[in-house]
């Protein structure tokens, strides 16, 4: 079917003219523009709410194991150095020591990561 | 007698396959969730790419989120270079959310929820990022532990600081998703006790609609958390995916 002499031809006087003009180019951009607006609006938002709540939800427990995984990861290191040189108490309160210090420092830095985002 | 709490934590040898090197190798109850995982997930993909049309049908719409979620997230934590892990990162999210949600079947076994299976997902996931960033970066990798802009005196501790806060990545990836899976199975399971104790309580049983309540709320907060661990195992794997591909920020 040809398109643009033809466009209003057998519906009859050109008062069936759908949104953004006859023009087919037209029309597939004001229905893009059209989605984009529907996405916005809508989906986008939705989906944003959702991560939102569920990483409140998760930031707690998140913190807690950026403690424990900074701890235990010290008091490893520290009895590792132990069992090596035998100074054994010695590795293993220093380890635990600076695993604390990590801990600390983890979840200092994984709390900017998700302010910052 | 009711039942333990931790029973349903239990490994199960169901085929006997003998022993390596005088270490019992079984086909255990663990290894039959992983494989009926590995199995599902297949199966769910296989049939939701089958007849893949312009216009999504139900399966494929679900398949289409779970690559979209994973895609955005790779994307946003990773940038464009972490798009080549893809399969990697959404091969991890899908089997750990399928063992988190066969976990959940009345009678079921939450692999997830033994710190020796997530501590080997959270391990692979370490030396993944450790031989990406040497390979990429080589020695620049090392960068990443040297603090920007701190004084001289404080640098070389933060530098001790930041390797062992390295070190312990593997180890609060693991603790994470192993210590939700196990505390949400045991406090159904306690809670469910609960329900029969009252029940053969005399008087008290009018009370044992009390806890079933909080069960039925429980199971859906299990539901919440099964999917949001997957989902939380997986952005982290992209922050540590980001690290090894930038590792100067």
């Amino acid at each position: 079917m040809a398109n643009g002499s033809k466009s209003d031809g057998p519906d009859g006087d050109g008062t069936n003219v759908p949104p953004g003009g006859t023009d087919l180019p037209d029309r597939l951009r004001d229905l893009d523009a059209r989605l984009n607006k529907f996405q916005a609006e809508t989906g986008r938002d939705r989906s944003k709410g959702y991560v939102k709540e569920g990483a409140a939800y998760g930031r707690a427990l998140k913190h807690v194991s950026e403690f424990v995984g900074g701890t235990m990861a010290g008091l490893l290191l520290g009895w590792l150095t132990d069992l090596a040189t035998g100074w054994f108490p010695l590795g293993l309160v220093t380890g635990l020591i600076l695993g604390f210090v990590t801990g600390f420092w983890n979840i200092y830095k994984s709390s900017l990561r998700s302010g910052g985002s | 007698m009711a039942a333990s709490p931790l029973e349903q934590f239990q490994i199960k040898t169901l085929v006997p396959l003998g022993e390596v090197g005088g270490v019992p190798l079984n086909f255990t109850n663990s290894a039959l969730f992983m494989t009926l995982a590995v199995g599902g997930i297949v199966l769910f993909f296989a049939q939701a790419t089958r007849t893949a049309s312009v216009v999504p049908g139900r399966l494929q719409t679900v398949a289409e989120m779970i690559y979209g979620l994973v895609a955005d997230t790779v994307r946003s934590a990773a940038g464009k270079e972490g798009m080549q892990y893809f399969p990697f990162v959404f091969s991890l999210f899908c089997f750990v959310l399928t063992l988190n949600l066969f976990g959940m079947i009345p009678g079921g076994f939450t692999v997830t929820s033994h710190i020796i299976v997530t501590f080997a997902l959270a391990a692979l996931v370490f030396l993944t990022v450790l031989a990406i960033g040497l390979s990429k970066h080589g020695l620049h990798f090392l960068d990443l532990f040297v603090p920007q802009g701190a004084p001289p005196g404080l640098k070389q501790f933060l530098i001790v600081i930041e390797l062992i806060s390295f070190l312990s990545r593997p180890i609060s990836l693991s603790v994470r998703l192993f210590a939700n899976m196990l505390a949400g199975h045991i406090a159904m399971k306690v809670f469910a006790g609960f329900i029969v104790a009252l029940l053969g309580a005399g008087a008290f049983a009018v009370l044992a609609p009390l806890p079933f309540l909080i069960i039925v709320a429980l199971t859906a907060l299990e539901f919440l958390v099964a999917g949001l661990q997957a989902y939380v195992f997986t952005i982290l794997t992209c922050i540590y995916l980001n690290d090894a591909l930038h590792p100067g920020h």
